[in-house]
């Protein structure tokens, strides 16, 4: 049963990820195809370089920017919210009256 | 007061979540990497995401039933920023896929493509860099549980175990 629920479930998202294939082929094809940069083809180098390392961090460190700001736009706070936060203030601005 | 211990499970779904972002950075980063490996990270990376998205299943399935009812503006823009996420991740993925060198052709066993399709290159450049924007984004909305979860798996390291 379990097993089910499970190919189910990857069922769901195997849908969910056509889907968004399908849209990215749609879009596709009203882009144009661009002329090759130069530096394009340097990138491609097969084995890995080790030196290049720092740009792991920096890649780190657009992800946290964008987590700080992502936090500042949607105004969540880095902090728990105050638990006093979010009751109703009386400002006591009207008389009380008599019960009727 | 001292957090309580962590579970198995929140142990997996931490150590899971800190290696798609550490995967994440290292896919960004064609010249650390090198095409090699950055393809069967690329490819390595899918049964992750996968694994992230089935153990947080209950929400998924609890946000896409209450969407269109009763739900916070907050948490609406969060399932569509998830939405958007997985989205932008499968394009990156499929572009990818498209432009493979060398992991596709091996695991296929045919040639690779004599040119480079630039448009595919392009678009995998683009989506992967709006993907790395969705992750920050996703982040700034799971920090409570991030530092929860961090605070009860380094318990011991942080002083709480006496």
């Amino acid at each position: 049963m379990k097993f089910i629920r499970l190919l189910s479930r990857l069922a769901v998202l195997s849908l969910l990820a056509t889907a968004f294939v399908l849209l990215t082929s749609l879009y596709a094809r009203s882009v144009r195809t661009p002329s090759p940069l130069p530096q394009w083809k340097l990138h491609r180098r097969s084995a890995p370089q080790l030196t290049q390392f720092p740009e792991v961090l920096g890649e780190g460190i657009l992800i946290a920017v964008c987590a700080v700001a992502g936090r500042l736009v949607f105004r969540l706070r880095l902090a728990p919210a105050p638990r006093t936060e979010g009751q109703l203030i009386s400002l006591s601005l009207r008389h009380k009256t008599p019960d009727r | 007061m001292a957090a309580k211990p962590a579970s198995s499970r929140l142990k997996i779904i931490f150590w899971l979540d800190a290696a798609l972002l550490v995967s994440v950075c290292a896919l960004q980063t064609l010249h650390f990497t090198g095409l090699v490996l950055h393809e069967w990270l690329g490819i390595a990376v899918v049964p992750l995401i996968l694994l992230h998205l089935l153990l947080a299943w209950s929400w998924i399935a609890a946000e896409t039933r209450r969407f269109f009812t009763s739900q916070s503006l907050r948490s609406r823009v969060n399932y569509l920023l998830n939405l958007c996420l997985f989205g932008a991740i499968t394009a990156a993925m499929y572009s990818g896929l498209l432009i493979s060198q060398m992991a596709v052709p091996a695991i296929t066993g045919s040639k690779p493509a004599p040119y480079m399709d630039w448009k595919w290159d392009k678009l995998h450049s683009d989506f992967s860099a709006i993907a790395v924007i969705l992750v920050g984004l996703h982040l700034a909305f799971n920090w409570e549980w991030i530092l929860a979860a961090g605070e009860r798996i380094f318990r011991r390291f942080l002083g709480g175990d006496r």
